[in-house]
Order: C-alpha cells, then structure tokens, then sequence
C-alpha cells in the first residue's frame, strides 16, 4: 500500500516539484496551502508523514508542529525550510521535527530524506 | 566620488578632476561616503585612499560589492612610499595627485565603463534547476516557468496592495513565499531582494526593494516570453 505524505506549503512551484518527485517516488501526495485546512485534515486523516513550511498563512509553523506532535505523535515531520532560518528550524527540532530541508530542494536529496523518516518509523514499529 | 582623509590633497584632486569636467563628490572617510552612495545611488565611480576609515579602501569596495551591490569602477590612492608592485598596478595611484592622476583616472573609468558595455549579456534565469528536478520533461518544465510567471505576478500585485496600506508585515511574508520561486529559475537578483524584504531592510527601505523587484521580475518575463515560442512550437 501506497505511504500518504501530507504536503503544507503555499508557493506552487514548490508544490509542483514536491507533488512530481514523491509521485515518482511511489507516494500518494495530499496537498494543502495552509496550516488551518492543514489542521481539518489531519482531524480526518492519517498520514504517514507531514512535509510543511513554517510560515504560513493563518497559523504559525510552532501551533501547527504542536497540533500534529498532540494529534499524531508517531507521525514524523520534515520541515521546508529556506536558509538562514536558523532559529525556526532550531525551535523545530525542540518540538519534535524529525528532519528539515531547505527550498528549493534537491530532488534526489528530498527522496532520502523523506524515506529516512518512513525508514525510522517502520523500524519503531 | 573621493574618499581621502587629509583635506589638502583632496581639495587638490577635486579642483584638478572640476578642471577636467568631472562632478566631484568627496569625503574624509569611508563611512560618510558609503552612506551618501546608499542615498544617492552609485557615482561613475571611486577614487578611496588605501588607508581610509573607518573602512579601508578594500573593505569599503568589498562592502560596496556584497552588501550594496554596487561594483563600482575604483581606484585606490597610495602614498609614494607604498609598495612599489602596488603602483604599478591597474586600480592604484600613486599620491600626490597631479594633471597626470586625472588623465590615469579618465582613462580607468572610460576603460572600466567600455567593459561594463561589452560583457557578454547573460539570461537572467536558468532551467538547470528545473530540468534536473523533472528529469527533461519539457511540458512539466513549460508549465512550472508558467506557473512562475502567473503566481509571481499575483504575489507582486499583492505586494503593492500592501505598500499601499503600510502592511510591511505582510510584504516580508510575500517575499518569504515567492522567494524560492526565483531560486528555482537560478536568479540571484530575485533571490537576493526577496532576502533583503525577509530578512536584512527597514521598513522605510522595503519600497525600492519591492520595486526592484518588480523590475528584475519583469525582466524575466520578457526572456521567458522569447523562450516560449520555440518551445511551445516544438510540442505543439
């Protein structure tokens, strides 16, 4: 069975490329552009992993790490990042971020990254 | 622009440099100087003693390059008992400044101004970036530089419905956003100003930036509109 990779971000490019490569990667991709439908979702849904930005319209990346780590703990979540976010991306990883990458990813590095994360949760399992 | 401490060989060069029809704004240091071209925008160029403060003469045109990014033709004055292989270089003077310092100068601007005219015109995008996330596809490839163009210029509307209402706030959190867009097309400019909106100007800076913006924005659009015609022919 397919993984399911919820993807929050709101600039298409980068959507486009993420909802390509993790297609080609054999993932089921589930976008959404902001934190709050974000939330709706993840009330509704399971996933098996959440890629997302931190700022984001309507709810900030701390409230919408917090949700997801108190909804689905086991849930790995890698952050999009842009450099010099130094202290995002470190308050990220206080909260429980599993791993992060910064935009505009590298395709093949995107790929590892996210079967690292699934790879650590089949191993917990 | 002179850049030189002492008063009176800089009142010299500047008479010597009127003489010769040139508009000469000068400094006793870097500093002044630097803020003056923050203001003002970018003389012809900068004729700065080696020893000038509070920025010597090679951090004032590093500082110039990287932070305003201005590359600016300079010329650094030395005094007589500086190194000798400095003198003899392209870029150095030698002090005191006479008839001959203009002629040196004039000839350094004009060559440096030919230069400027004759570099090869590079695009201001590439599709490397693009190409190796979609593995060639040139119908993905040709879609994203079209969602470039269309969502890019949604984001620079809103930013200048927010200018137009002081939401700096929000100008930053649109930035942050189209801010990778520009990377994936490889353009430093782009990248860099949506930077500066995030990260690096005050509120009173973030107009100008915008409208740059907006201008290195429209630039590319331009290059891209001549780039799809043959592309849109080809799988047509």
């Amino acid at each position: 069975m397919k993984k399911k990779i919820l993807v929050i971000e709101d600039n298409p490019m980068v959507i486009k490329s993420l909802e390509f490569k993790l297609n080609k990667e054999g993932y089921d991709v589930y976008l959404t552009a902001d934190g709050r439908e974000a939330m709706e979702k993840l009330k509704t849904e399971t996933f098996d992993l959440v890629l997302t930005d931190l700022m984001l319209p309507f709810v900030s990346g701390s409230q919408l790490i917090e949700f997801i780590k108190s909804k689905h703990p086991q849930v790995p979540i890698i952050v999009l990042s842009t450099a010099t976010q130094e202290d995002i991306i470190t308050d990220a990883f206080t909260m429980g971020v599993d791993d992060f990458i910064t935009k505009p990813f590298s395709p093949n590095e995107l790929a590892l990254r996210v079967k690292r994360s699934l790879g650590k949760i089949a191993n917990n399992n | 622009m002179i850049v030189n401490a002492e008063d009176e060989p800089r009142e010299v060069l500047r008479n010597l440099m009127v003489k010769e029809s040139f508009e000469v704004f000068d400094f006793d240091n870097s500093m002044t100087a630097i803020l003056w071209i923050k203001k003002n925008g970018a003389p012809t160029g900068i004729l700065i003693e080696e020893q000038a403060t509070p920025l010597d003469a090679l951090k004032t045109i590093d500082y110039l390059r990287e932070e305003l990014k201005m590359n600016l033709p300079a010329l650094i004055t030395v005094e007589p008992q500086s190194l000798k292989s400095n003198q003899d270089l392209p870029g150095f003077i030698t002090k005191p400044f006479t008839e001959n310092t203009v002629l040196r100068v004039r000839d350094f601007f004009e060559k440096s101004m030919k230069n400027f005219e004759n570099r090869p015109k590079m695009p201001s995008f590439s599709l490397q970036y693009l190409e190796e996330t979609y593995e060639g596809d040139k119908v993905i490839i040709l879609e994203s530089l079209t969602l470039f163009k269309n969502s890019v210029a949604d984001k620079l509307q809103e930013i200048r419905y927010s200018l137009l209402h002081n939401n700096y706030e929000e100008v930053r959190n649109i930035a942050h956003n189209i801010k990778p867009s520009f990377e994936m097309l490889n353009n430093q400019k782009g990248r860099e100003l949506c930077h500066r909106l995030v990260y690096q100007c005050e509120e009173e800076e973030i107009p100008q930036i915008a409208e740059e913006l907006n201008k290195e924005f429209q630039i590319i659009k331009s290059e891209l509109n001549s780039y799809f015609s043959p592309v849109t022919q080809e799988y047509s």
